[in-house]
């Protein structure tokens, strides 16, 4: 298959002043082995990161969209070398750690913490919440046992609990409390970032809307960098500052939110925003969707040329040929589109937005 | 407004579930009517009662009290041999997860032919050959070779337009959607839900679409009733309600979506706490340990469905607050 197109680091315009970048992902690759056969040999490899490359700002929510299999996961867990990656480079204000080992990985790992979907099988059932909450800082050796106490209060009243819940178990909690016990673990050590894996996406709706404004307090007052993946836009609209889209395995998008949602230029893009529907029977009943044909191709065999022609509505015989690179089509709004000056000189003289509904 | 051409009506359903020594009661006192060609939405959140309901209307939970009317037949009560003769005929249904409702060692067509063998009497020739139609009907590509395959041979999206060309095979009168496009990608999603509204079209059907997810709703469906710990909390047409929701928890509800209007990066509405446990539900309005507007009253007995003032017709709502659209406003601007 042919190697990935290997795109530059953003360039300094599409940052605002006075703000560095905290994470850069340099040409980033994670792949797995495919294994089949009776000796089960490798039969090939799937590029569930196949060459992304971006920042994220400090102080910044990074939203990270995709569907299932997309490979937005795997590119969360490879920013904290949950996984190995295969390729590239990860920075962490400067330091690159796929070159850590031993001790500085652990070190660095202080810094920067996952929250997890499931509420339910991220938390061990045999620990009390302020021993789970305690984990990490004994892990690191942080603290004598009276200052891990004191530190478990403090993180249970952070997120919205009470201290004096630290002597219970897990079971005793609701999702929504399970997951507010899953962010006081990740920032039990003071971490600059966090990465959330569809960490509301299990929650009832009036329960997602508690988290989702935790987590807005929580960066307003310790100044933290989230990198928030989920699949729900609707979310990701409401707490990133921008927005990167990715399809299987690379990223196709990348906008500040307003942008994105008022002008998505790829036709991926623009098909996952129309079908987003909108909790508003006007809007619903007279809105066109782009249904897009198909289904997501194999990642094992991924088409050649672009990944999206298979599906794509303005596919030309280029698509098929290369790799699209992704360049900036205006203030730092990243697009990886061969036909995307076309497109958007479409949208840009059409009426109706895509994504707005009306 | 009466209904014009009832096709299920549902009167006081009460279902009950025993915990041990508890008694969970997961639907009660669950009333509405569907008319021929409707679609009817039945929101709310986990533990609403809103799966309970349906698998209750299907007579695969067992109400303890209420009716069931089906084209003026009571359903409560048959046997199990008699239901199975209504279920995938007269009363078509999908599920969420269609990997658990399709059986992983039968091709699609053994599934798929099934009911059109049972129900219509058809010989295999002739089931194959509808059952391919259905498959086609549904946006299959190759159906006449997909029909031999397995489920695990299709994608999620595919398997769940298995499961609609079954749900659909002998042309119900109503088909029971429970979550049909949770477990689906965003972009199949909206695949499925304009293939249910254009066989809806198509065949005339009457459909009962049940989501945790209001957009999906607002979409697809005619009317609503909304949910919680087991009731109707409000009902209305689909506009009315979303225009002038007037129950506290469907406010809080609308509150706790990141809709368009909304700033982003704002604090959403939401609602505080967490919804009841079933087995030791509050007195009264179970809803009041979560409702900022709560009166001494609400404790008393669960409120019933009545008129909202001002509302649509048949806008209905179960709270013993003024719900006119000026007492709303009053009460807002107390609370801000």
């Amino acid at each position: 298959m042919a190697r990935p197109t290997r795109t530059a680091a953003l360039p300094a315009s599409a940052r605002p002043e006075g703000s560095h970048d905290l994470v850069t992902v340099e040409d980033l690759e994670v792949s797995f082995p495919v294994t089949g056969g009776l000796l089960n040999r490798q039969v090939g490899q799937v590029h569930a990161v196949a060459g992304v490359s971006f920042g994220i700002r400090a102080g910044e929510i990074l939203g990270l969209v995709g569907e299932s299999g997309c490979g937005k996961t795997t590119l969360g867990r490879a920013l904290l070398r949950l996984y190995e990656p295969t390729g590239g480079r990860v920075l962490f204000d400067g330091t690159d750690l796929t070159s850590l080992r031993g001790e500085d990985l652990r070190r660095m790992r202080q810094h920067m913490q996952m929250v997890f979907q499931d509420p339910y099988s991220s938390l061990s059932p045999r620990m009390t919440v302020g021993s789970i909450i305690e984990e990490p800082m004994r892990a690191h050796r942080i603290g004598s046992p009276a200052q891990m106490r004191a530190r478990v209060h403090e993180l249970l009243d952070l997120v919205g609990l009470t201290g004096e819940q630290a002597q219970r178990y897990p079971h005793e909690f609701s999702g929504g409390q399970r997951q507010r016990i899953g962010i006081a673990r990740a920032l039990a050590l003071n971490p600059q970032f966090v990465v959330f894996d569809e960490a509301v996406s299990a929650l009832d709706v009036s329960i997602q809307a508690q988290i989702l404004n935790l987590l807005l307090d929580l960066r307003r007052e310790i100044d933290l960098t989230y990198l928030f993946i989920s699949h729900d836009l609707a979310v990701v609209r409401h707490i990133a500052d921008r927005v990167a889209v990715m399809y299987l395995g690379r990223v196709v998008e990348m906008a500040p939110t307003d942008r994105l949602f008022a002008r998505p230029v790829h036709p991926y893009t623009r098909a996952l925003l129309s079908a987003v529907p909108e909790p508003d029977p006007v809007v619903e009943k007279q809105r066109r969707r782009s249904v897009l044909q198909g289904d997501v191709p194999n990642p094992v065999a991924p088409p050649n040329g672009c990944s999206f022609h298979t599906r794509c509505p303005h596919i030309r015989p280029l698509c098929v040929e290369g790799v699209p690179k992704l360049v900036e089509v205006g203030d730092g709004h990243f697009v990886s589109c061969h036909r995307w000056a076309e497109i958007d000189l479409e949208v840009s003289s059409s009426v109706t937005t895509p994504g707005g509904g009306a | 407004m009466t209904i014009a051409d009832p096709i299920l009506e549902v009167r006081d359903l009460r279902t009950e579930f025993r915990r041990g020594k508890q008694t969970v009661v997961a639907v009660d006192d669950v009333s509405f009517t569907l008319g021929a060609g409707e679609v009817l939405g039945v929101v709310g959140e986990s533990g609403s009662g809103k799966s309970v309901t349906m698998l209750s209307i299907l007579g695969l939970e067992r109400p303890v009290s209420g009716s069931v009317l089906f084209e003026g037949e009571e359903l409560v009560g048959r046997s199990e041999a008699a239901m199975r003769r209504i279920r995938g005929d007269r009363i078509g249904m999908v599920f969420q997860d269609p990997m658990k409702s399709l059986n992983p060692v039968l091709t699609v067509g053994h599934q798929l032919m099934e009911p059109l063998r049972v129900h219509r009497g058809m010989d295999r020739k002739a089931a194959r050959r509808r059952g391919i139609e259905l498959l086609e009907m549904v946006g299959i590509p190759g159906a006449s070779r997909r029909i031999d395959d397995y489920p695990h041979q299709f994608s999620g999206g595919m398997r769940q337009r298995v499961m609609i060309a079954m749900a659909l095979s002998c042309e119900p009168d109503v088909l029971i959607a429970d979550e049909p496009t949770t477990a689906l990608d965003v972009t199949v999603q909206a695949q499925i839900l304009e293939l249910v509204a254009a066989m809806q079209r198509e065949l005339g059907m009457a459909v009962i679409i049940v989501s945790h997810d209001l957009g999906v709703v607002a979409g697809m469906a005619d009317r609503i009733c909304v949910m919680y710990s087991g009731r109707i909390v409000e009902t209305g047409r689909v506009e009315d309600v979303y225009a002038l929701p007037s129950h506290p928890y469907t406010r809080g509800l609308l509150g706790s979506i990141p809709r368009l209007e909304v700033p982003p990066g704002s604090h959403l509405e939401a609602i505080a706490g967490t919804p009841p446990d079933l087995t030791r539900l509050p007195t009264g309005c179970a809803f009041r340990d979560r409702c900022r507007y709560v009166l001494p009253e609400c404790a008393l007995a669960p409120p019933p469905l009545v008129d909202v003032p001002f509302g649509g017709p048949a806008h209905r709502v179960a709270c013993v607050l003024d719900v006119a659209p000026d007492a709303w406003r009053r009460r807002t601007e107390e609370i801000a």
